[in-house]
């Protein structure tokens, strides 16, 4: 499955497994989720939310600096 | 109970206590929050935060530097609710002009606009009136002068601010100077004290800072009080961006350093031992009283800068030197 995700001003297509976390995506990508907020389909979710097919998550860094 | 079902059918989601999907799932709690109960425990704390430490009490005038980001907009959101009716205690806000390119015009913007929301005073002051200079012609300077021994343009930024931003407390007559300072920014900056092995610096942290050393009569610092210090930076932005606060999340394009490589540690750290931060402020407030003996007399002697006659610990200050000579 491939889940659209937007971080840093890129998309970004990820590949994952059937019904992954938000977390494992973020992890994926190498991105820690203690720097970070997710949006799914324009809602903030917490890092354990379960991601399906068509959803799309935006990614916002929240931690100061770099 | 149809929560309870839709938990079943999403083992991974999240539902809070009152039944209403959760926002977030704060690990070193083990709890899952809805937006209310999020917003609430912000709240909660940042007001026990205040109480417990003495932060605030009658008569006192409290100046916010508000830089226009998430966190001093966040603490200057929650205080002005929280004092909202209290006739003796005034609350205003400054925020300073460092004169960066393409960063600080927006956000100044931002600042201003959300204070006059708030109904909360206002002032800016810019490095270019102060110093003669703005940040980013300052760093021009540098770059010319390859004999310029400091050249980390956040040395410069940020000595110039603590400066002014202890100033306009003080001359606008605040008793207290209140900061967005969260957990992240304290526990980096036990890290970054131990490693650079600055005692008198670390026993001048702790929940009210003050930098004026006893034997002084007047003080010419005002104490700065941090009501974030124990809530993490990035609950600090779920607050604000929740609230609907209108924020400047741009980052500073000047920072960089061992202070971002002491982040990174404890964000990888905090990812795989939840509540990693707490534990390391928590430990260096416990020590604080030690460190404080062990600093005591060891203080620089504290005279007044030739120049501008702010306290120094040499004949000419810190910011003088790098701003005025
Ligand atoms: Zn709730
Ligand atoms: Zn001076």
């Amino acid at each position: 499955m491939q889940i659209t995700v937007s971080y840093l001003g890129k998309r970004h297509e990820v590949d994952v497994r059937e019904r992954p976390a938000v977390m494992d995506i973020l992890k994926k990508m190498g991105v820690n989720p203690e720097t970070v907020l997710v949006r799914k389909n324009g809602e903030i979710v917490p890092d354990t939310d379960p991601v399906g097919p068509g959803d799309v998550l935006e990614v916002l860094k929240v931690v100061s600096g770099g | 109970m149809e929560a309870q079902i839709a938990f079943k059918e999403r083992p991974e989601g999240g539902y809070c206590k009152c039944g209403r999907k959760a926002v977030f799932s704060r690990k070193y709690e083990g709890s899952y929050l809805c937006k209310h109960h999020f917003c609430l425990s912000i709240e909660k704390k940042a007001k026990r935060t205040i109480r417990q430490h003495n932060m605030i009490k009658s008569g006192d005038r409290i100046c916010v530097a508000l830089s226009g980001g998430k966190d001093s907009s966040a603490v200057l959101y929650i205080l002005s609710k929280v004092l909202n009716g209290r006739k003796d205690i005034d609350l205003f806000a400054v925020s300073i002009d460092e004169g960066i390119h393409g960063y600080r015009p927006e956000s100044l913007e931002i600042a201003a606009k959300f204070c006059e929301q708030l109904g909360v005073k206002h002032r800016t002051l810019s490095f270019k009136a102060a110093f003669g200079k703005s940040l980013d012609e300052k760093m021009g300077e540098v770059a010319a002068d390859p004999s310029m021994r400091i050249r980390e343009s956040c040395t410069y930024c940020g000595v110039g601010r603590r400066y002014l931003m202890n100033r306009m407390a003080r001359l606008s007559g605040a008793t207290k100077l209140c900061t967005g300072h969260n957990l992240d920014d304290e526990a980096q900056a036990v890290l970054l004290n131990y490693i650079r092995g600055d005692l008198f610096r670390a026993s001048r942290m702790g929940p009210v800072t003050d930098w004026s050393i006893k034997k002084e009569s007047d003080s010419m610092f005002i104490p700065r009080i941090k009501p974030f210090r124990e809530i993490p930076e990035r609950e600090v932005a779920l607050y604000a961006i929740l609230k609907g606060l209108d924020i400047h999340m741009d980052e500073c394009p000047n920072v960089g350093g061992i202070r971002f490589e002491a982040r990174d540690f404890l964000n990888n750290l905090e990812a795989k031992y939840p509540g990693i931060k707490f534990t390391v402020l928590e430990t260096f407030d416990k020590l604080l009283p030690a460190i404080r003996q062990v600093a005591e007399g060891n203080e620089p002697r504290l005279l007044r800068c030739r120049i501008c006659g702010e306290p120094a610990s040499r004949e000419v200050c810190k910011t003088c030197e790098l701003w005025r000579l």
